[in-house]
């Protein structure tokens, strides 16, 4: 290693001495939350992001007492001045300071307040606000500290922390938060029981004999609602010596999520045209009445506990360093079921026993894991070698519900003619078993060795093991009828389209032997075995090459492919030779290839691989033309490249350009074809003083999907064996359907804030911020034979055209805050966020009102997001403090 | 409305909490009023310090008082003086305004500065940096002393004095790299002063009686670090050099 000189040394040295020795640097600013063995993530909200925001009054000295201007990270940055300390008190007569501060106020909104994306993850609210509630106290003698703090907007939107222990000796922190996430503004529910697990229908409306008139009537009356899911977190944790080598580590968490969110509840197709409308071919058909599509709301009510419970080793045990963890997950659903009542008769004109539906939503969820790190240096080379090993089991096993709910389909009743009985469907009975018995395994093995020849040269090697196993066995039988397969769309299938296509197969039975389903899951399963050789080479003093090459083997189980080849290729050059800029720049070259591909491997899970089964004589439809390649299976070539430039400008600003893109090239017509994006970020930061700071930034990005398709020959369903046929071309998938989509996304954001400090005892921030994205879902085909033959009459070429209208999504957000401190231990804090929005979505449009929400028998909840909105909003708050 | 009368409301209270602030201004008051001629100086920040002009000629006809104890060439006539000739201008005027302005006292300084003007502690800084300095003494570079000066002790957090001062102690001479860059010419040039003004120094800086600039806040770190004998070693050094 080549000597520094004295010189060099010994302004390090002076420069970590006066470090030491400012008062700032302690503050109370610098947060090690994220060290995810004690505690929670960084705390923080609307009101204030960075959750230290009455703390922030830079100090006009900076990090040393020996040059007035901000030094620069290695890639060129600046680092931003630090805090004051907050003054401090004796704590009686001992030892101790402390120091406290309270922020409390009022926040008065305006405009459009209850604009979706104004209240999206903050759910403003007109009452009194927290800003902080801080206290803090020390034992500068013992190290021993207690610090807590909290925020208040409302009782969806806070978080509090308390944190103690003695520094390099122990730390317990425990925390409570919510976090709002308003999800619809302007829903509107056509049931009743919101929020429960029980759907009914309004007074007005009756299950089955509705018309579509009565209906829209009966919803154009509905409330206004708010669907929200908030997030209320808790939980403890603890990290402490264990005499002089080994640290402990313990943490407990619990998560709340409650709420509604919008939901499905099918009831068969629906919109299914048979004639164009009263204008003949090319006009809009007559709103069907069969079936039935219905947007309705679910409850979420989800605990998520966490355990984590750990041992490391600092020092070393026989030269090894150790990190041993053992973690528990619990997730719990407490709302297991949904169920809804539908509006509308599944076969238009006929009363029918299927009234409704029934969900069952997500189950319970245990998941445990142990994780075993361990590092030994190597004799030689400056090497090391470390070695990772974990096992983890994730396992479900909820009681199972019945196949139908009898409340739809009640004991004594039949689903239409088709002689199926609810009795042999809406009991458990009717299950191969009574509970899940869900279990996915998976273990990880990774061995690195990692050496340094050379002062210029770095180098390691890394294999890696992955395996996950899905021992999950259930199998779709129901043991009263001798039945495999299940009744789909809680049946309507069934009683609309008659036994032929009710969902069921069984041997020796006419209507069933020759039916193709899925009866039993499929256990998807795989290995995953990597290797990667990569190092570092310092060229010169500026310049430094690395080169990476990975080798990635993946044998899937159950899927398309066997095997699978991923090749990794990456070069990186950092380079300070640019004049005064910093140079990072790396790009990647990815190369996918792979077993033959079978389009479909799952036949021993469907129903031709079961004894009895009878095939037709027009043979099985082709389950996807055989030239789909999935993406995850797709052969791959693609290129990464991504270029930081940082260029100082002076000793007070940065200007940071970024540029980068990715192209990737699947080897399908049918499937993906191709994934881009292209982008370039630049920003200048500025700060002239510790009084003044400045950022501008500007962020483009583009991006681009496109995917092929053939749409299958639909005349030949079960009327010609040429429906077997897989290929693309033949008489199932003729090129003349082939037909493929683009979507397209245009980002930008623009924005600056500013902050400036006039006076001691003035402070105002001021930022700007505007987002932009405009999506296109374009498309082009080959012939109008393409288009589903059941749309076919009412759409022309001209009204197809190529590409749904643009969704645009514009949001501009003006914050403001003045900070006035009115004497040394009262201020005064005046808060304003002004917000404009402009937003455009296709699939929202002609949903003027409540009323609109009903078309055919589809019947929706969510007006969607404002397409124009201006909101406010507004806070006074005190500031007290020691 | 109900909003602006809770605006109102926390506008009020406000109001009172500032005012209930006055009684303890009050209280403060008499104290305050009875430690105004103590009142601490402001700390100076000397980080931004250029070099200064004056005038050394027009110095030379101010500095007849200072020669009673830095001597008439500026080479002090007792040990526990500093030798000004050849020092820093720019340290020599940040010294007088710093004795004139409170952040430095001594019994005679601050009285001696107390009535010279900005261009007075100008020129006379001038005119002791034109000055000869003290011819030096040995070379040595193995003693306790030049180690520590030289390399410093890292073991107990001891910087090389050569960083700041220059591997000679006559300062150093730096070139422009576009980076911030410490006010070199606000630090002294330590060769041949005595070793009793040396030891004093240093004792200041560790005690904290010299600590409200930026320069002296690097010292008090530093100072914080040496030991009695450290200090002796160094003075020793720094006089005999």
């Amino acid at each position: 290693m080549p000597k520094q000189h004295p010189l060099a040394t010994g302004l390090v040295w002076c420069a970590t001495a006066t470090a030491f020795a400012l008062p700032g640097v302690t503050s109370a600013q610098f947060d090690t939350s994220g060290t995810q063995r004690v505690g929670n993530t960084q705390f923080g909200n609307s009101l204030d992001p960075t959750g230290w925001e009455p703390f922030l009054m830079p100090d006009p000295m900076g990090m040393s007492y020996l040059h007035p201007d901000q030094l620069r990270t290695p890639t060129g940055s600046l680092y931003p001045y630090p805090s004051l300390a907050p003054a401090e008190a004796p704590m009686g007569q001992g030892d101790w300071t402390y120091h406290w501060l309270l922020q409390f106020g009022y926040l008065h909104t305006s405009g459009d307040r209850n604009a979706e994306f104004f209240q999206q993850y903050s759910a403003w609210k007109n009452a009194g606000a927290l800003g902080m509630l801080a206290f803090s106290a020390l034992n500068r003698k013992t190290g021993q500290y207690v610090e807590f703090r909290g925020s208040r907007i409302n009782d969806d939107n806070q978080y509090y922390r308390l944190r103690m222990g003695t520094y390099g000796s122990y730390r317990v922190e425990a925390f409570f938060r919510d976090i709002p996430h308003v999800l619809s503004t302007d829903a509107y529910p056509l049931w009743n029981g919101v929020g429960t697990t029980n759907l009914t229908l309004p007074p007005g409306v009756s299950p089955g004999v509705s018309s579509q008139a009565q209906v829209a009537a009966v919803a154009a009356d509905r409330p206004r609602q708010t669907l929200q899911v908030t997030r209320e977190s808790g939980g403890m944790s603890w990290e402490g010596m264990l005499g002089r080598d080994w640290i402990g580590y313990a943490g407990v968490t619990n998560e709340n999520r409650h709420g509604e969110r919008d939901w499905g509840g099918s009831m068969f197709f629906s919109y299914y045209y048979t004639t164009p409308g009263p204008g003949g071919p090319g006009t809009p058909g007559i709103q069907g009445t069969g079936g039935g599509q219905n947007e309705t709301v679910r409850p979420v009510d989800f605990t998520t506990t966490d355990i984590n419970i750990g041992l490391r080793n600092k020092a070393g045990a026989a030269g090894w360093l150790f990190n041993f963890t053992m973690s528990a997950s619990f997730f719990r659903d407490h709302k297991d079921s949904l169920s809804f009542v539908a509006p509308f008769a599944p076969l238009a004109g006929s009363p029918s026993v299927i009234t409704g539906g029934t969900f069952s939503l997500e189950p319970d969820n245990n998941y445990y894991n142990v994780r075993l790190e361990g590092s030994h240096p190597l004799s030689f080379w400056h090497g090391e070698f470390s070695a990772t090993a974990s096992y983890g089991s994730m396992r479900q096993n909820d009681a199972l519900q019945a196949p139908l709910d009898p409340a739809f389909c009640p004991t004594g009743q039949f689903i239409g003619t088709t002689g199926i009985a609810c009795a042999n469907w809406n009991t458990t009975s009717a299950l191969s078993q009574q509970n899940g018995d869900a279990r996915i395994d998976t273990g990880l093995v990774n061995l690195r060795a990692s050496f340094r020849p050379t002062a210029n040269l770095s180098t390691y090697i890394n294999f890696r093991w992955y395996g996950e196993n899905n021992m999950t066995r259930y199998t779709m039988y129901n043991p009263l009828t001798g039945q495999y397969g299940f009744l789909h769309e809680n049946g309507s299938q069934a009683l609309i389209v008659g036994n032929l296509q009710a969902g069921l197969f069984q041997a020796g039975n006419p209507l069933y032997q020759s039916y193709f389903t899925q009866f039993a899951n499929i256990p998807f399963s795989y290995n995953d075995r990597q290797g990667e050789l990569g190092g570092a080479y310092q060229v010169n003093s500026h310049n430094s090459l690395g080169l990476t090459y990975t080798i990635d083997r993946q044998t899937p189980q159950q899927r398309e492919r066997t095997y699978i080849n991923d090749q990794h290729l990456k070069l990186t050059w950092d380079s300070h030779s640019l004049g005064e800029s910093t140079l990072r720049f790396s790009y990647e070259y990815q190369k996918r290839t792979g077993s033959p591909y079978n389009y479909f491997p799952y036949l021993p899970w469907y129903s031709p691989s079961l004894p009895g089964y009878v095939q037709d004589e027009l043979g099985i439809a082709a389950y996807t033309v055989s030239q789909m390649y999935k993406y995850d299976m797709s052969n791959l070539k693609a290129s990464k490249l991504k270029a930081i430039i940082t260029t100082p400008l002076g000793n007070t600003a940065t200007l940071t350009t970024t540029f980068y893109g990715n192209r990737n090239h699947y080897g399908a017509d049918i499937g993906r074809q191709s994934a881009s994006t292209t982008g370039a970020d630049v920003s200048f930061d500025w700060t002239p003083s510790a009084s003044t700071t400045f950022n501008g930034y500007l962020s483009m990005e583009s991006s681009r999907i496109k995917q092929g398709n053939v749409a299958d020959n639909e005349s030949l369903i079960y009327q010609s064996p040429e429906q077997a046929n897989p290929q693309f071309g033949g008489p199932m998938y003729p090129y003349a359907n082939f037909w493929t989509a683009t979507d397209t996304e245009t980002d930008a954001n623009v924005g600056a804030a500013m902050t400036h400090v006039f006076t001691p005892r003035v402070k105002l921030d001021v930022s700007y911020n505007y987002t932009y994205s405009r999506g296109v879902n374009g498309y082009d085909y080959a012939s109008l034979g393409a288009i589903t033959p059941a749309y076919l009459s009412i759409l022309t070429a001209a009204s197809i055209g190529n590409s749904f209208p643009a969704n645009i999504y514009r949001l501009q957000t003006l914050t403001a805050n003045l900070n006035l401190a009115l004497t040394p231990r009262v201020g005064l804090r005046l808060y304003g966020q002004y917000g404009l929005g402009r937003f455009a979505d296709w699939h929202y449009t002609g949903f003027d009102g409540p009323g609109d929400l009903v078309i055919g028998n589809r019947v929706y909840t969510d007006l969607g997001p404002q397409t124009r909105w201006h909101a406010a909003v507004l806070g006074a708050f005190v500031t007290l403090k020691l | 409305m109900p909003t602006l009368r809770v605006l109102g409301l926390i506008a009020l209270a406000t109001t009172c909490i500032a005012w209930t602030e006055a009684p303890h201004a009050a209280e403060d008051g008499p104290a305050a009023a009875t430690s105004t001629t103590t009142k601490p100086a402001p700390f100076f920040d000397e980080r931004r310090q250029t070099p200064i002009e004056g005038d050394a000629h027009s110095g030379e006809g101010k500095a007849t008082v200072c020669a009673a104890c830095h001597g008439p060439k500026g080479v002090a006539v007792a040990p526990n003086f500093p030798n000004l000739a050849g020092q820093s201008a720019t340290y020599l005027y940040l010294q007088l305004k710093q004795f004139k302005d409170g952040q430095r006292v001594d019994p005679i300084m601050s009285g001696q500065a107390a009535n010279l003007g900005d261009t007075d502690m100008r020129d006379l800084a001038s005119y002791f940096a034109s000055l000869p300095p003290k011819p030096s003494g040995s070379n040595e570079s193995q003693s306790t002393g030049a180690h520590l000066y030289l390399q410093g002790d890292p073991a107990r957090g001891i910087p090389p004095c050569l960083a700041c001062h220059g591997s000679d102690a006559t300062g150093v001479r730096f070139e422009a790299s576009g980076k911030p860059q410490p006010p070199w010419v606000s630090f002294p040039r330590l060769r041949g002063q005595s070793a009793i003004y040396v030891t004093k120094a240093l004792g200041d800086f560790r005690s904290g009686v010299r600590s409200d600039s930026s320069n002296a806040r690097i010292m008090q770190a530093i100072g914080g670090s040496l030991s009695d004998d450290d200090i002796q070693h160094l003075s020793t050094y720094l006089s005999s050099h």
